[in-house]
C-alpha cells in the first residue's frame, strides 16, 4: 500500500516492551525529544536494548556525547537483553529470508535486533523502534505505527515495527 | 585507590582501563570519590582537557556497568542533576 493509515502510536505501544535501535535513540536526542521517554513510560512501556546497540551508541567522537547517551539509558531505566543462541538462530533465519533485491545492507546489529524482536515479539508483546526502515523490510517487519519527531525545519519518523515470522524461512 | 591517587591517574593516563581503577566491590567507593573530586576540582575539570575527558569516561563507565545489571541490583551512582551538570560542562581545550 503506497500510502499509510496507521493507528495512533500510543495505542500500538501501550504496555509493550520497546526494543530500541541505535538511530531511534540518537534521533530522539537530536530532536531534543527526550520527554518522549516519559510519555512512553506513562503508557506502561518497558525500554530494552541489546549490547550491540550500546556499542554503537558509545561509538561517537566525544566523551560528552557518550556520557549523554549513557546517562539517558540510565535515567530512563533501560534494560539490556542478552543475545543467546535463540536470537542468533532467529537472526540467521531472518537474514536468509530477506526479499531479493532489497537495497540495503543490514548490519549484524540489525539482524540481532530482528532476532530479539522475533524472540520477544509474542511472549512479551515487544515491538522495535527504528528510524531506518531500509534495514527492516516488509513483509517480514510490518510497520505498525509511526512516532513523528519534529523541529522547526525537519520531521523524522520513528517506525514502530512488528515481525511476521510466517514470512521467515524455517 | 584514594582520592589523590585517582586524581593523579585521571590527569596522567591517556587511557584508563577499568581494571586499573576499580574492582566490582569498589564501585560505590569510586562513585563517591568522583563526586568529591567534582566538588573540589570543578575549575580544573572545566579547564584541563585530559582530566575532564578521563573523568567523564570513568563516570560513563560506571553508568554502563550499572546498566548491565538487573534493575533490582543497580547502584544508581549519580543523580540526574549531577549527570546533566557533567554533560553541560564546557569542553576543555
Amino acid at each position: 500500500m503506497p500510502y499509510l493509515a496507521t493507528p495512533d502510536w500510543k495505542q500500538v505501544v501501550r504496555a509493550k516492551w520497546l526494543i530500541f535501535d541505535t538511530d531511534a535513540i540518537i534521533s530522539i536526542i537530536e530532536f531534543k525529544a527526550e520527554d518522549l521517554f516519559n510519555s512512553l513510560k506513562r503508557l506502561g512501556c518497558t525500554f530494552v536494548y541489546i549490547h550491540p546497540v550500546l556499542l554503537e551508541l558509545m561509538n561517537t567522537d566525544t566523551v560528552q556525547k557518550r556520557l549523554q547517551r549513557g546517562a539517558l539509558l540510565s535515567e530512563h531505566e533501560f534494560t539490556q537483553l542478552n543475545i543467546t543462541q535463540t536470537e542468533r538462530n532467529l537472526s540467521n533465519r531472518i537474514q536468509k529470508s530477506l526479499p531479493l533485491g532489497v537495497k540495503s545492507k543490514p548490519s549484524s546489529t540489525d539482524f540481532y535486533l530482528g532476532g530479539t524482536l522475533a524472540k520477544y515479539g509474542q511472549s512479551q508483546n515487544a515491538v522495535l523502534l527504528t528510524s531506518n526502515t531500509k534495514d527492516f523490510p516488509m513483509p517480514i517487519f510490518p510497520r505498525l505505527s509511526f512516532i513523528n519527531l519534529q523541529n522547526t525545519t525537519e520531521v523524522k519518523a520513528i517506525s514502530v515495527l512488528g515481525v511476521d515470522m510466517s514470512k521467515v524461512l524455517e | 585507590m584514594n582520592k589523590t591517587q585517582l586524581l593523579n591517574k585521571l590527569r596522567s593516563e591517556e587511557y584508563i582501563l577499568p581494571k586499573d581503577i576499580v574492582s566490582e566491590d569498589q564501585l560505590d567507593e569510586l562513585a563517591h570519590t568522583l563526586i568529591e573530586i567534582f566538588n573540589e576540582q570543578k575549575p580544573q575539570l572545566e579547564s584541563e582537557k585530559r582530566l575532564q575527558q578521563n573523568y567523564l569516561e570513568v563516570v560513563n563507565y560506571l553508568l554502563i556497568q550499572d546498566l548491565n545489571k538487573p534493575k533490582s541490583r543497580r547502584h544508581d551512582f549519580f543523580d540526574t542533576s549531577f549527570l546533566n551538570t557533567l554533560i553541560s560542562l564546557p569542553a576543555a581545550t
